[in-house]
């Protein structure tokens, strides 16, 4: 600092856009390193502009503001729209949180039990995941969903967005279940047909409504469940290979017509 | 609070820390830009992601160096990319405003500097943009080609001459 300041009278004229070029590149050159003058030339800049410019940068920051499971999401690939939908789909994920921690409380409780209680659970696993999105989003249960289903967008695409959120905390729980539970191979196992039975209880709720879609698919599921226990004798039959192989096909294939619809509906855009 | 203390605030995601800033370096930077740009939706543009880069670049800034100079060289290169993207878009900074000195501002040049001054002054538009664009701005002779729309080569070669002009008239 060298304790010359600029010229009122210049700094005025500089701010009209006058004064020479050289006086102007000399006002500039101390501006750069002069508080005190960068202060005393501010009363001349216009304000409507800069109060515009404030607005807009506020505005880009509130979008900017978004977590760090959406950024995740948009990293992988996702629009920044659906990401914004997969995220604002774990609006309702606090009850679905308390659900999962209550089964796998269930769970925990269970291994001390006999072989009914895993029974039981195997029973319930898979179909919490089904049951948990089918019913957060249903009518009567997800305060937007009429706004939702007036919407255009397309119908499965939205609802495997809704998967997004709500799966890991899925995995969490059948992990969970996977440590707790001896004799069971791993968590992968449970999540497949957990997985499988959601996607297909979404694209059967556009036919049957989502409370016949759900109530079929868990009713399917029990007797699966049941007849591999007559057949082979126990309910990790409901868990075979083939079991895995018939699910990741299920939802391979409902994820592959989900994208094919959504790029049918940007064609016609 | 000090400038390099407001950076490391808004690094922090201080919103309060990026708005203070704002108070103390939108005004002059606005008034510098529009100095080189008549458009005022080009100049609020500018003003605006110049201080969203802020807000993101502020975890990167090193400390070093003044935060005004950090500020403008980020301001100006918003500029020349706003402008460049405008393909009807005609920049001041390639338009000479009228050099009317008038009498009192004649005396008010110191005897020594009137020399530099009226050999910069009589410089054509042209280089003088280019002289604008490269020394005082610090930008590179790409970016002064993009802010004035002509070739690289004519900067340099413009440059060129304005310095040949410049020792001629001080020698």
């Amino acid at each position: 600092m060298t304790g010359w300041h600029t010229d009122e009278d210049w700094l005025a004229a500089y701010a009209r856009g006058g004064l020479d070029r050289v006086r102007a590149a000399s006002v500039e050159q101390h501006l750069i390193g002069c508080a005190t003058c960068r202060a005393a030339v501010a009363p001349h800049a216009d304000a409507a502009l800069l109060a515009r410019a404030w607005t807009g940068t506020v505005d880009v920051l509130d979008r900017l503001r978004t977590s760090p499971f959406e950024r995740l999401l948009t990293v992988l690939g996702l629009s920044p729209s659906a990401a914004r939908l997969a995220t604002g789909a774990s609006a309702a994920r606090r009850a679905w949180v308390v659900g999962c921690v209550l089964v796998a409380a269930f769970a925990i409780v269970a291994r001390d039990m006999d072989g009914r209680a895993a029974t039981w659970f195997l029973t319930v696993a898979p179909l919490a995941p089904l049951t948990g999105v089918a019913l957060a989003y249903g009518p009567g249960v997800f305060a937007m969903h009429e706004v939702v289903a007036a919407a255009p967008y397309p119908r499965l695409r939205l609802v495997l967005l809704r998967c997004l959120p709500v799966l890991p905390t899925t995995a969490l729980l059948l992990v969970v279940g996977g440590l707790v539970l001896p004799g069971t191979a791993g968590a992968g196992l449970w999540l497949l047909p957990g997985l499988a039975l959601a996607t297909l209880g979404m694209v059967l709720e556009r036919v049957v409504g989502v409370r016949a879609a759900v109530a079929g698919l868990a009713g399917l599921w029990m007797c699966g469940v049941a007849s591999a226990r007559i057949t082979t004798g126990s309910v990790l039959g409901a868990f075979s290979p083939a079991v895995q192989v018939a699910s990741s096909v299920i939802v391979v294939g409902t994820v592959v017509v989900a994208l094919v619809g959504a790029r049918r509906i940007r064609g016609v855009r | 609070m000090e400038d390099t203390a407001l950076i490391a605030s808004i690094a922090q995601g201080d919103r309060n820390a990026l708005a203070t800033l704002y108070t103390r370096h939108a005004p002059w930077l606005q008034v510098r830009l529009r100095r080189r740009c008549a458009d005022d939706d080009v100049v609020a543009e500018a003003l605006q992601e110049t201080f969203v880069a802020a807000w993101r670049g502020a975890g990167r800034w090193r400390g070093d160096g003044d935060v005004a100079a950090w500020l403008w060289g980020i301001a100006v290169r918003r500029l020349v990319d706003l402008v460049a993207k405008r393909p009807r878009h005609r920049s001041l900074a390639g338009v000479p405003d009228p050099v009317v000195a008038s009498a009192e501002e004649q005396v008010l040049l110191g005897v020594e500097y009137a020399d530099v001054a009226t050999a910069l002054n009589r410089l054509s538009p042209d280089l003088i943009a280019v002289v604008q664009a490269t020394v005082l701005d610090g930008l590179t002779t790409r970016e002064a080609a993009r802010l004035l729309r002509i070739p690289q080569g004519t900067v340099k070669t413009r440059m060129a001459r304005a310095r040949m002009l410049l020792r001629e008239a001080l020698s």
